[in-house]
């Protein structure tokens, strides 16, 4: 059967770092992981899953890293899934997830094989699906989501900036504009007087309440969004921002959606991008207007409740029993150090504790100064 | 009963002490107390630590059991009345608490909203937390932890303000008349004694030394905010002010420019109010497992026990008069946090007559 050549990955581009990817045969993406791990250790058991599909599903780990524990819950899970066909890991994380209610990813899937490998190196489980170019890692926290390849290929003053600006990117993402309908709608005495009176300004002649003008501006980037994945390759980048741009001119113009509000939802509709993963990328979409309806009906107030909300539900999950918010909450040091900011790898010297590995050190020694 | 980690019940345990205790200033510092009130918190501080030395030898004695079954078994039917009086009246003090937070949050940010809403809101939020479980509250806490220095911040600010004649250090010895109130301060350790009989077993057996520092270090941030509380307004100026931590902002003047103020005030707002939510979930947990223990139910009895209590405290918290009562004759929060250490006084007693539980 024919087969794809690697090529560079489609998603997770990096500036540094190797540029192959996986592809969709489960030994060539075997292959991929021991040509980067020629340890005797790295184990990868092959079962089956799906009664039609006879897909075949690798268990990868490193024997002596990762926790037994881990192992054997994953091959249970694995086990239990009882489905005619698997065409996708995206299945299989549905099946295997802590829980079934939530929005946000409990798995990591990666297209990178360096990616994989460093967190096989951690002691995580990585599980390979045969005809598939992405490769799925358990457990996970909310701060492996954030980490890619080229954070540890520059130096750690740049990992640790660009790591910060991802945080900052999600949290605008996330809360400008429930933040921007909180402050006008129900406390704009927290404004600087002369930015109220601007904002004010704008908005004298508008149809539309505040909220409604900020959900008809979410949907209209949400369309401009959709539709350019959908948009042939070559023209999607013209004719989307050739779109956008129009749309929006026209909205003011015409009066329906002041300037300021277009400004909050374009730096959120930019900020929402600067998730390394797609997935944790579209459910902040989602609990965006979350946040955007509680600011609506309770201003501030609403905003900070649904605020303690999400990080009360992030608290309540875990992966494969590890907590989703460790590094943070329960506090681990060896992982905080891999977090808001990247340390040296001259002090990472411990694997992050979120996997529970069998071997906490990873045995590096540096020369001393 | 084991119920939580320290690495999970500590955070928990900071966050309920100082929020609780920050949250019940206006009722500590008052002009009845003197200006020396403040240094009475050693009083409360060594009642507590001595409490706390006690749950460890009940700890160590009866290693599978919590305070609710030691009731239960150690007193009889003293434990059979004891206990639900002592969830009543946790009960009561969280009301109080849920109002004085859902007050605060129409006067500052909600003043068009009927409070109603504002209290609906907080306790759907609390309702949903307390359902996570106190693992879920102890990882929410060890997040939250983070917001401590905020508290910092606003103090190390606040000193410069002191006038040193409302505190009168010197005077230190001339006045004990202040010491006569000391069963006030035992009020804002409620929550050690409860979370570390309920929740901290394993960690006042195994990590005591942890649970110590946690409580010198809580006891020193209250110490030092109602230090720099009484020295900015004067034991009689505290009286002005409903929330006077949150106006110890106002007065502080640390920032010139209205945006930085404003924001900076926003932040303190939000750390509060999150506080505030994790100190009533614990609690809110603490009567909703606390009471299914008492009367033997399964888990998933206790989810609906749980949502239960959520919904009366919700419906008491709501009634306005219910509430001016509680807090104007406060009788109420000198016998929660009265009874409190007496019961668990009563159960370490009782033990010291039994032989051990095998």
């Amino acid at each position: 059967m024919a087969k794809r050549l690697p090529s560079e990955p489609a998603i997770e581009k990096a500036i540094r770092g190797p540029r192959d990817s996986f592809i969709e045969d489960i030994y060539d993406n075997l292959s991929f992981i021991r040509k980067r791990l020629p340890d005797p250790n790295l184990k990868a058991d092959e079962t089956i899953v799906g009664r039609r599909s006879q897909t075949k599903v690798a268990v990868v780990y490193l024997e002596d890293v990762t926790n037994p524990d881990l192992v054997l819950e994953v091959k249970k899970r694995l086990a239990k899934i009882d489905i005619d066909g698997v065409l996708e890991p995206g299945i299989l994380e549905e099946f295997m997830k802590d829980n079934k209610r939530t929005a946000l990813p409990l798995s990591l899937v990666s297209e990178r094989p360096d990616n994989i490998c460093r967190l096989i190196l951690e002691g995580r489980v990585a599980i390979l699906v045969d005809n598939s170019p992405q490769v799925m890692i358990v457990p996970v926290t909310l701060n492996d989501l954030y980490q890619t390849p080229d954070d540890y290929y520059f130096d750690y003053w740049a990992g640790s900036l660009i790591r910060m600006i991802r945080f900052l990117g999600n949290f605008l993402a996330i809360g400008m504009p429930g933040l921007y309908v909180a402050l006008i709608g129900s406390s704009p005495q927290l404004l600087p007087i002369s930015l109220g009176l601007t904002i004010a300004g704008f908005r004298v002649g508008m149809p539309f309440p505040f909220y409604v003008e900020v959900l008809l501006a979410e949907i209209m980037v949400e369309l401009l969004r959709e539709a350019g994945l959908r948009l042939p390759p070559g023209t999607n980048q013209t004719l989307g921002s050739t779109i956008g741009i129009i749309v929006g001119l026209a909205f003011i113009q015409t009066g329906y959606i002041s300037t300021p509000t277009l400004i909050v939802v374009g730096i959120s509709a930019i900020a929402s991008f600067s998730s390394p993963n797609y997935a944790i990328g579209l459910t902040w979409r989602i609990l965006k207007y979350m946040v955007l309806l509680g600011s609506s009906i309770l201003g501030l107030y609403g905003f900070i409740l649904s605020g303690i909300f999400i990080l009360a539900h992030i608290s309540g999950l875990s992966s494969f029993g590890t907590p989703y918010m460790a590094p943070w909450g329960p506090w681990q040091t060896t992982g905080v150090l891999d977090s808001v900011v990247r340390a040296p790898h001259w002090l990472r010297l411990k694997r992050p504790g979120a996997a529970k590995p069998n071997q906490p050190n990873r045995g590096n020694k540096y020369p001393k100064e | 009963m084991d119920r939580l980690t320290s690495k999970l019940f500590i955070p928990i345990l900071m966050l309920s002490f100082v929020t609780f205790g920050l949250s019940f200033d206006r009722f500590i510092i008052d002009r009845s107390i003197g200006v020396n009130a403040y240094l009475i918190i050693f009083i409360g501080f060594l009642i507590t630590i001595t409490g706390l030395f006690i749950l460890k030898s009940l700890a160590i004695k009866y290693p599978d059991r919590s305070i609710i079954g030691l009731g239960d078994k150690l007193l009889g039917p003293i434990g059979k009345i004891g206990t639900p009086l002592w969830f009543i009246l946790i009960f009561l003090l969280t009301v109080v608490l849920a109002r004085r937070v859902t007050d605060e949050v129409s006067t500052v940010i909600l003043f068009r909203t009927p409070g109603l809403v504002s209290i609906l809101g907080y306790f759907l939020i609390v309702g949903y937390m307390a359902l996570l479980g106190e693992e879920a509250l102890g990882r929410l806490s060890s997040v939250l932890m983070m917001a401590i220095p905020v508290f910092l911040i606003l103090l190390v600010l606040s000193f410069r303000e002191i006038n040193f004649l409302n505190i009168h250090p010197v005077n230190i010895y001339r006045n004990l008349g202040y010491l006569r109130k000391w069963d006030l301060w035992l009020l804002i350790f409620t929550p050690v004694w409860i979370l570390s009989a309920f929740f901290g077993t394993e960690s006042i057996r195994n990590e005591f030394k942890k649970v110590i520092l946690t409580i010198i270090i809580g006891t020193l941030i209250l110490g030092a905010t109602f230090l720099a509380i009484a020295g900015v307004f004067g034991p009689r100026g505290i009286e002005r002010y409903q929330w006077p931590v949150m106006s110890l902002m106002n007065i502080t003047e640390f920032a010139s420019s209205y945006l930085f103020l404003n924001a900076i005030t926003t932040v303190f707002f939000f750390v509060f109010l999150a506080l505030s939510l994790v100190t009533t979930a614990s609690f809110l947990i603490f009567l909703a497992k606390g009471l299914g223990e008492f009367l033997g139910l399964k888990n998933n009895q206790s989810k609906i026990i749980l949502l239960a209590i959520t919904a009366g405290l919700f419906a008491l918290t709501a009634i306005p008069s219910l509430i001016n009562f509680l807090e104007t004759t406060s009788l109420l929060l000198k016998v929660a946090s009265i009874y409190t250490p007496i019961y668990i006084l009563l159960i370490w007693f009782s033990s010291l007559l039994r032989r051990k539980d095998h």
